[in-house]
């Protein structure tokens, strides 16, 4: 194989990425004294350089894989990884204020949120299933140790601890399960076992393929947190530093989803068997729709809230690779109402986090749902900002999260793909949903404020101004001109399913 | 029976003998170097599967360093003692073994269909290359599967051989951020987190 | 198949033999020439001279798990290069570049444990 300055020049984001975190983590251990402010700061100017690069492959991109194969830098790659750098950068400057409140500011930190994007980006990009499994593992153990970032606390050390245990065991489920597919196809290259499934007689009823596709939904279904495995995600999201749990309820989302649509609607071509998988997609759906809903209401500590909104979002997802398998006329549908969603939760989410993040009490971080009350009043804008991230992720018209849910449901209602009932649970779980996030909205806004040493106290460095406000703009603009977005989407959408008609060819 | 099918056996035998001892040896550190012969009747397992790198890979990964890494967690928990311990949950036993024979039955019942069915694996392109570039000829063996598998590594698996890379940095990052005992001192201020132990 | 390990065979098993028949040789021949008159100062374990106290099981050092962990990952490291140094001449200048940003990317782990005080042991 030759490498051309072309197949740099379409992995550049990735290694700007990847050479950043190496620098910084240099730059902290032979200066210690060095501001971690200014390591922010350099971080984020590589984001946006990165940025910069990777919005050049914005909309289309090229669709003939580089590098042998192992990354496909089309649209597709090019949405996630932009949605992956925003992420980043977001959590980055929700983080910096956290940090040094907490008093665990090392360089360590800013170096694994990019190695964690680079983990992602990668999984985003991969053409090929051992690309896809480096990625998760990269992504996966920068996530372990920022999890347990908080040496001294016992949550953040329980944290990592049942993250690191519970994702080692799903890791070997991917890794088993790409073991059977390459028994099945002879290859782990998407393309070729695509050639391999659509190729071979009854693929639908092969045993051997049926138990390898049955693994690696084990192993992304972990990454992404859907029922039944979910069960790490709310203690996981509690201990972790909150910074820390912003920035991985997103990206881990975001890359997880990435790599998981485009292994299945690439790789497993065929009606009859993306019928079956479809099936066992969708009542994992379901299943994790209800699940992570009814358990959301019961929660009294706002992580645990999100931890499990986090889950029944990434039920509604599901719905829309639902659509993807069981809609062979027009997959592109589903494939563009899931890049939606993921933009669109990315902004609410850290959004939410974000409000968290600013708000203290006596020295602790306020975490208690009961304790927002007349925060509302005390810190208007926070507490509008708060309202407007509940809304959207409730999906309240006309919010980002409304926008995303309406694709997800159109894309689903396709007489083709048959599932009917699978579109009611997600309408009437997101009305449960309501419940849980108006609450927040109400203690805000309908209880009596405490004063004195008990209130709460807010307060936003530029830093974490900048990210807030960020995350507002962008489910604010989501909301109002949703379609620029959802075109764009489209188009990559179209060019993935046309990257899946050349793998047959 | 041949020399090389008595081999097997006499491997495959101790293979599973010593794996029984390292469940049932009361002793962990015994259970430790009973699990050494494991790994190295493995080892030889993939030798006769012509499997060179593998074999040496087992070895040297899993016969050291892994097994220097096990022995270390014995002794840091100071398990050296030879008593029977209590199980830490009722019927522990019971669901453990249990477990394993469902499992043991699954995979028989696997091996069977794999074994007994008609060809239901597509003959592709993928699998022909496959199978051509992992044939030796004859008595070239050991140095032509380890050279075939470096160029594959170092040509058209570059990118995955150099995200390993990055993967082991993370790793050591991981390491150093939670088990060393104490961080040099940096310019960060104390930070106002009163909740702090 | 197998043909190219007979002579590693036939060399362990010569190996397990001189092992084994010099213990027993040296036990049998102590056996009948020795004097057999035992006292407790003797059968004591042998500790430079020094009065043995306590058992042998120490409980280690948890810092010696940072040690143990850094061991494996150079160990993993060094493994990629058996099978490049086989091919290494066919790979040409690639195959130089390729494992130099490799060690590259993980000589700077290694000055970043250095700097960090990971090899220091307080």
């Amino acid at each position: 194989m030759q490498i051309t300055p072309r197949d740099i020049w379409n992995i550049s984001p990735h290694l700007v990425v990847a050479a950043l975190g190496l620098i910084i983590l240099l730059i902290d251990a032979i200066w210690p004294r060095i501001s971690k402010r200014q390591l922010a700061n350099l971080a984020l100017l590589g984001l946006i350089g990165a940025g910069a690069l990777q919005a050049r492959f914005w909309p289309r991109g090229q669709v003939t894989p580089v590098l042998g194969g192992m990354i496909v830098p089309d649209g597709y790659t090019a949405f996630f990884n932009l949605v992956l750098l925003v992420g980043a950068g977001i959590s980055l400057l929700l983080s910096t204020d956290y940090l040094e409140w907490d008093g665990s500011a090392h360089g360590e930190y800013h170096a694994l949120v990019l190695f964690t994007a680079f983990g992602g980006m990668v999984m985003a990009a991969a053409g090929h299933l051992i690309v896809v499994f480096l990625g998760l593992e990269i992504l996966s153990i920068s996530l372990y140790i920022l999890a347990g970032y908080q040496r001294e606390r016992r949550e953040s050390q329980e944290a990592a601890l049942k993250y690191f245990l519970l994702g080692a065991f799903a890791s070997a489920f991917f890794l088993y399960g790409m073991a059977l597919v390459y028994g099945y196809a002879g290859s782990l290259d998407l393309h070729a076992i695509a050639r391999a499934a659509g190729a071979g007689q009854g693929a639908a009823a092969n045993q051997l393929l049926l138990t390898g596709i049955g693994l690696l939904l084990v192993g992304f279904g972990f990454k992404v947190a859907v029922v039944p495995f979910h069960i790490w995600t709310p203690d996981v999201y509690e201990g972790a530093p909150t910074s820390a749990t912003a920035f991985m309820s997103v990206v881990a989302k975001a890359a997880g989803f990435a790599a998981f649509v485009r292994v299945f609607a690439l790789a497993f071509p065929g009606a009859d068997l993306r019928h079956q998988v479809g099936a066992v997609v969708a009542s994992i759906a379901m299943l994790t729709m209800v699940v992570g809903n009814t358990a959301a209401v019961l929660q009294t500590n706002i992580k645990r809230l999100l931890a499990y909104s986090s889950i029944a979002h990434a039920g509604y997802i599901l719905v829309g690779v639902v659509a993807v398998l069981r809609n062979p006329a027009a997959p592109a549908e589903g494939v563009s109402a899931v890049l939606f969603y993921t933009l669109a939760y990315t902004f609410m989410n850290l959004g939410a986090f974000a409000v968290v993040l600013a708000l203290r009490r006596r020295g602790e971080e306020l975490l208690n749902i009961e304790e927002y009350a007349g925060l509302g009043f005390r810190y208007p804008w926070l507490g509008a900002l708060m309202a407007l991230f509940m809304l959207s992720l409730a999906g309240m018209p006309p919010t980002a999260g409304f926008f995303a849910k309406l694709y997800l449901i159109r894309a689903a209602l396709s007489p083709l793909v048959g599932m009917w009932w699978l579109v009611i649970t997600l309408a009437l779980t997101s009305v449960v949903s309501f419940y849980y996030y108006i609450r927040v909205v109400t203690v805000m806004y309908m209880r009596p404020a405490v004063e004195g040493e008990q209130a709460p106290q807010a307060s936003a460095g530029p830093h974490l101004g900048t990210g807030l406000a960020l995350a507002a703009l962008g489910t604010i603009l989501l909301g109002l001109i949703p379609a620029g977005i959802l075109q764009a989407a489209q188009q990559i959408a179209e060019g993935l399913v046309e990257l899946g008609g050349m793998a047959l060819r | 029976m041949n020399v090389a099918n008595l081999g097997f056996f006499l491997v495959a035998g101790l293979s599973i003998v010593s794996a029984g001892f390292v469940i049932f040896h009361p002793n962990p550190v015994r259970s430790a170097l009973f699990l050494v012969v494991n790994f190295i009747c493995l080892a030889i397992l993939y030798l006769t599967l012509n499997a060179q790198l593998l074999a040496a890979l087992q070895v040297i990964v899993y016969a050291g360093a892994i097994m220097v890494l096990f022995l270390f967690v014995i002794m840091l928990l100071n398990l050296g003692g030879e008593r029977a311990r209590e199980d830490a949950l009722a019927g522990q036993k019971f669901a453990g073994g249990f477990l394993a024979l469902v499992v043991l039955g699954a995979l028989s019942v696997g091996l069977y269909q794999v074994v007994s069915a008609k060809e239901t694996r597509p003959v592709t392109d993928a699998w022909r290359l496959e199978q051509m570039r992992f044939q030796a000829p004859p008595g070239k063996e050991g140095e032509v599967q380890i050279a075939q598998i470096g160029s594959e590594l170092f040509r058209n698996y570059l990118y995955p051989f150099e995200l390993t890379s990055v993967l082991l940095l993370v790793g050591l990052i991981g390491a150093v951020l939670l088990a060393k005992r104490r961080l040099p001192e940096q310019s960060q201020p104390e930070g106002q987190r009163r909740d702090r132990p | 198949m197998l043909n190219p390990y007979i002579p590693v065979l036939i060399l362990m098993a010569v190996a397990v033999a001189v092992a084994a028949g010099m213990s027993v040789a040296t036990s049998l021949i102590a056996r009948i020439f020795r004097l057999r008159r035992p006292n407790p100062i003797k059968s004591q374990p042998y500790e430079c001279g020094m009065t043995p106290i306590g058992g042998a099981r120490v409980r280690f050092s948890v810092k010696f798990y940072l040690v143990a962990m850094l061991f494996i990952l150079f160990d993993v490291e060094a493994i990629f290069l058996y099978p490049w140094a086989v091919v290494h001449r066919h790979l040409g200048w690639l195959g130089l570049v390729e494992m130099g940003l490799f060690i590259g990317i993980l000589a700077a782990g290694y000055l970043y444990l250095w700097k960090r005080g990971a090899f220091e042991w307080d």
